[in-house]
């Protein structure tokens, strides 16, 4: 045992002595994150800045109502028994709370305005409700109108989302309109009375249009939007797209930081200390087993490493201590076995760097260390469980969200038994080799 | 096996792609022996030192040293046995202790039986003052007296150099040399390999030959000279010319042949024993009234004994 740890010992601090090794293990994955996470607003989460957007509400305008720069308006003026228009359900969705943390959004007067801030720069986008909004929707005639978003071309996210949601209230406004529509052609047809009558209807379909679209729709059928997470997962916590990242390259910088040790064997072998060292009475077994101990020291002082600049730099929260212990031992095992493997097919240096890198990039393309594919459900999320790496991303997605050891026991099972088959096989070919 | 053998070939062959690289039937070296072996690169120098190292296992036959198998009980084996291998086999980016620390503790010293090892040998190669820096720092030669350091470290009970002086100054080699007759003296056990005639004169007691995987001359440095019948050269310049004298010279006894060259005024001989015959030659010339103005003396050397076994010269 005394030789294992001596042969560790000495790759590993020649290791950490090299500046180049440090930049694969260490500063790669975290300048990684940093940039990412500078890229999605710096608070190691995914957080878009509310999308800055001007709203000029002219059908209010042309009812006399007009509520913009922050005047409040009658916004149920020329509506019946109070019941808000729909150009003001609009706004009000636009410009409400709910949404404050998507949307900042300000009203105008006038649609030149509202697109003249955006050409300015001042807006992403620019929501303009035409004159003739309310009557267009609220009458049963069939009357077209349409709502222009005017957004600015250099920005994708910001516009995507405020169309969303109008798009979203324009539904619900256009199903109403559809209902109260039927609902007056079918007291026309029916001629239940007089053309009193058929008037009354009219006014009582539309009535319940407006308060269909003011009253926020009701609850029909509604989707609810949920992250994928295991069995059992309290899945609570929100891990934050820096999280993630820093998780997706930590799993796979590992990789390199293991084949960085596990191809000293190949640099002894070049430099002939190997040989001299199979003239030595240490056995094979303990030049092999100082190897593997060397990859396995190598990568778990590499993923402290990381893991304690994303909790201290990123204020990443990995979970409890016990998942991300289970986690962090069973991800430096696959990666020690996958680079032995490697290590022991592989002829030269050159071979190794080549072949390594390869491996290493589609594992990290098939198990979502770059996508987050291993949750997010269909073919991709099944193509990463067919890779070690990618059931253990689900894993530190699962512990950053709150699991327990018991929610991440599968994927550490299946990930151990990767690493299992990696060592035996290397082991079996390095013993071969070196026989 | 005699008493005294440390190291003996039971009729040893390694073939590699069906070609015998190496064939050794029978050779002892006894406790205390220094036994160089020389060749020509690719004669098969470094195939031997490697299979009596435990690292390439023998197609048939056998090697034992101090009675253990090299093929059943290497372990036994590489715990008696030191490896200077030919190429610098040391971590450069550790110190020259660092790296004397870490092959002892491969050989299984421990404690303070490994840092007085460490000290002692680190005295022995001359780089006590320089133990800290590191190895990749240090000049060729110094990396050479590391690299045999780290096989002395367990005080092994035969020491193996694959020509341990290959492409260093002429101080540092002479340091080396130096440093390997102290462990001759001492009564280390040497197995040496080496292309320099000079280097396997000085340090052995016995010479093998070795061409083509097969060991075909073994013996003293005198023996080997005898056994392919070399005689000493004597070339001498007169003052006059030789015609009558050399008559006289060829009917010493021991004197082989005596032939003539420059027109009488050159002549040279072949002689069994120079020291026996020169009186008598000097004595035939004086009475000639013959003046020898010159004289030179070449002994056989292991050169020509090599010339001879191979038909070529060893630098080839």
């Amino acid at each position: 045992m005394r030789r294992v740890l001596a042969i560790a010992w000495k790759d590993l601090r020649s290791i950490y002595r090299q500046p180049s090794a440090l930049a694969t293990m260490l500063a790669a994955p975290l300048g990684v994150a940093l940039i990412l996470g500078l890229a999605f607003g710096g608070q190691g989460s995914f957080q878009l800045q509310p999308v800055t957007t001007v709203v000029a509400d002219l059908s209010a305008a042309a009812a006399g109502t007009d509520g913009a720069d922050g005047a409040d308006g009658a916004d149920s003026a020329g509506a019946p028994d109070g019941v808000q228009r729909s150009s003001a359900v609009l706004v009000d969705v636009l410009t409400g709370k709910e949404l404050d943390d998507l949307i900042d959004a300000t009203r105008v007067k006038t649609a030149a305005a509202a697109r003249r801030a955006v050409d300015d720069g001042e807006a992403a986008v620019a929501v303009i409700i035409p004159a003739g909004f309310d009557d267009a929707v609220s009458g049963t005639g069939g009357a077209q109108t349409q709502v222009e978003v005017y957004t600015d071309p250099t920005q994708q996210i910001g516009p995507a989302v405020v169309e969303g949601v109008v798009r979203q209230v324009v539904v619900e406004i256009n199903g109403a309109r559809a209902a109260a529509t039927a609902a007056a052609r079918l007291g026309t047809v029916a001629t239940i009375g007089t053309a009193g009558d058929i008037e009354t209807i009219k006014a009582a379909a539309e009535d319940a249009a407006r308060r269909f679209v003011a009253g926020g729709g009701g609850e029909g059928v509604v989707i609810e939007a949920r992250a994928p997470s295991l069995p059992g997962s309290a899945a609570s916590n929100d891990p934050g797209i820096t999280g993630i990242v820093l998780a997706g390259q930590l799993v796979l910088f590992t990789f390199f930081g293991a084949s960085i040790a596990a191809r000293t064997i190949l640099v002894e072998q070049e430099e002939g200390t190997l040989a001299r060292l199979f003239t030595t009475p240490t056995t094979r077994g303990s030049v092999l087993g100082g190897k593997f101990l060397l990859a396995y020291l190598t990568v778990l002082v590499q993923s402290i490493v990381i893991l304690l600049v994303g909790w201290l730099a990123f204020q990443i929260d990995w979970g409890s201590f016990a998942p991300v212990a289970v986690l962090v031992l069973t991800g430096c095992a696959v990666a020690c076995g996958l680079a032995m493997l490697i290590g022991a097919f592989s002829r030269t240096l050159a071979q190794e760097g080549a072949i390594g890198s390869g491996i290493f990039l589609v594992l990290a393309l098939l198990g979502g260390n770059f996508t987050g594919s291993f949750a997010s459900g269909g073919v991709a999320s099944t193509v990463s469980r067919l890779v070690p790496n990618g059931w253990l991303l689900a894993a530190w997605d699962t512990a950053m969200r709150g699991g327990t050891v018991a929610d991440i026991a599968l994927n550490v099972l299946v990930a151990l038994a990767f690493a299992a088959v990696f060592f035996v096989v290397a082991a079996v070919v390095l013993r071969r080799r070196f026989a | 096996m005699t008493a005294h053998a440390l190291l003996t070939f039971e009729n040893v062959h390694i073939t590699r792609d069906g070609e015998p690289v190496l064939s050794v039937d029978a050779l002892e070296i006894c406790r205390g022996e220094t036994l160089a072996v020389i060749g020509p690169n690719g004669a098969g120098k470094s195939t031997t030192i490697s299979m009596l190292s435990c690292l390439l296992r023998p197609s048939g036959g056998d090697a034992r040293i101090c009675d253990h198998s090299i093929g059943s009980d290497s372990q036994a084996v590489k715990e008696s046995i030191g490896v200077v291998p030919q190429d610098i086999a040391l971590y450069g980016d550790m110190s020259a202790r660092e790296n004397l620390h870490f092959w002892g503790v491969m050989y299984g010293l421990t404690g303070d039986e490994l840092a007085r090892r460490v000290d002692e040998v680190l005295e022995l190669i001359t780089l006590t003052e320089r133990q800290k820096d590191r190895v990749d720092k240090f000049s060729g030669g110094m990396k050479r007296r590391v690299n045999i350091g780290a096989a002395l470290l367990h005080k092994p009970k035969i020491l193996y150099l694959d020509e341990p002086t290959v492409g260093i100054d002429p101080q540092s080699r002479r340091s080396i040399l130096d440093g390997i007759l102290e462990l001759r003296e001492q009564g280390m056990t040497i197995l040496y390999t080496t292309h320099y005639m000079a280097e396997a004169q000085e340090l052995s007691d016995r010479i093998g030959i070795i061409d083509h995987g097969k060991l075909i001359a073994l013996g003293t440095h005198e023996e080997l000279v005898k056994l392919v019948g070399e005689k000493t050269e004597v070339h001498l310049g007169v003052d006059k010319h030789l015609h009558e004298v050399a008559e006289t010279w060829r009917g010493i006894a021991g004197v082989g042949s005596a032939d003539l060259e420059d027109e009488g005024m050159l002549a040279s001989l072949l002689v069994d024993d120079a020291n026996a015959v020169l009186p008598a030659i000097f004595q035939a010339a004086e009475t000639a009234g013959v003046r020898i103005t010159s004289l030179n003396v070449v002994e056989p050397n292991l050169e020509t004994v090599f010339l001879h076994l191979t038909g070529r010269a060893l630098r080839e």
